[in-house]
């Protein structure tokens, strides 16, 4: 009898989990701290929430705005990312980086200053 | 009396150990569906650097790094070959994504200028260059060949500086942290994920696994 109690809890017990699995909702969200990419001083809080359901739609979130984006990927969030860059660089973010190579240390070769005058000429369409 | 309550014990612990287990495994099950989805909504953006036809059987993505040696190695190693035998007979799209993974701005503007180039002119010899000397961004000769460019172009002016290229290749970075990629080269090939350089044999295999798939 208690043999048969336990296994109806443990029917129980991997249905509710069956379910967990299939209840997942059709929009996930990631948090991404955009904090390296704008230079933002640790006081501003740079983390936005990007949302997508994988099918047609997908926006960030940022200081309780949603900024819409084109796609469903965030390569389709051009605009959102801007929007958000401004809010950033309003609340104190530089929007800029800084190199670490010192350029009087690099010597070029001559195949690699014959490529870069290729650069200048070769580049742009006359 | 004891061994009843003993055999209860042991049914208590086990529907525990079992209920977790589930819990775990649908947890687990639930992650890399995400993953995977995240995985199929790569898709070719205007900015990405392409090699092949839009008619080829098969989309090679490629997240690429110039500031990366196996990344340079797999254009100067295993492309050619690739390019001979898949690209060129129209087999084979290779669509290089750049990414930055640094917050360092000679990088961040080199490859603001390659892109924009890409799109707006002939970006071979740059690409060139930086497989070469990928340190060259941060020389003042490079620097002054990137603002002649913005001077003489106002398409690449714009995309440089309208934020275009710097919005592209933010969406690269989040994309590529986004399917929990850890390093580059990495290839996106049917929604599977190889990470890490391959020499040419290993990678023909791998092409030719995902063509039969793709044709089959």
């Amino acid at each position: 009898m208690k043999a048969t109690k336990y296994f109806f809890m443990l029917a129980l017990a991997v249905s509710i989990s069956f379910i967990s699995c299939e209840t997942e909702d059709t929009e996930s969200c990631d948090a991404e701290n955009l904090s390296d990419d704008f230079n933002c001083p640790t006081s501003v809080d740079a983390v936005a929430t990007f949302c997508s359901d994988g099918v047609n739609n997908s926006y960030y979130t940022f200081g309780g705005t949603d900024y819409q984006c084109t796609g469903v990927e965030a390569s389709t969030c051009d605009a959102a990312i801007q929007a958000i860059g401004a809010k950033l660089i309003e609340a104190g973010c530089s929007g800029k980086k800084s190199g670490s190579i010192d350029a009087a240390n690099i010597k070029l070769t001559a195949m690699a200053e014959k490529l870069l005058e290729e650069v200048r000429t070769k580049s742009l369409c006359q | 009396m004891v061994i009843v309550l003993k055999k209860k014990n042991f049914f208590i612990s086990l529907l525990i150990i079992v209920t977790s287990l589930f819990f775990v495994a649908g947890y687990y099950l639930y992650k890399k569906n995400q993953n995977i989805q995240y995985v199929k909504q790569i898709q070719p953006h205007e900015l990405d650097i392409v090699y092949g036809s839009d008619s080829a059987q098969l989309t090679v993505y490629l997240y690429f790094r110039y500031d990366c040696v196996y990344c340079r190695k797999f254009f100067t190693d295993a492309f050619p070959p690739l390019k001979k035998e898949f690209i060129d007979r129209g087999k084979v799209k290779l669509v290089v994504k750049l990414v930055n993974l640094t917050n360092e701005e000679p990088i961040q503007n080199s490859l603001k200028t390659i892109v924009c180039i890409h799109r707006f002119g002939n970006s071979e010899p740059l690409h060139q260059l930086l497989l070469l000397e990928p340190r060259v961004v941060y020389t003042p000769e490079f620097e002054n060949t990137t603002q002649e460019f913005i001077e003489k172009d106002e398409f690449v002016a714009e995309c440089m500086l309208s934020g275009l290229a710097d919005n592209y290749l933010l969406g690269n970075k989040l994309e590529f942290n986004r399917i929990k990629l850890t390093g580059t080269p990495t290839f996106v090939i049917n929604n599977h994920i190889y990470k890490g350089f391959k020499a040419y044999d290993s990678f023909k295999i791998v092409i030719e696994k995902e063509l039969s798939t793709v044709l089959r």
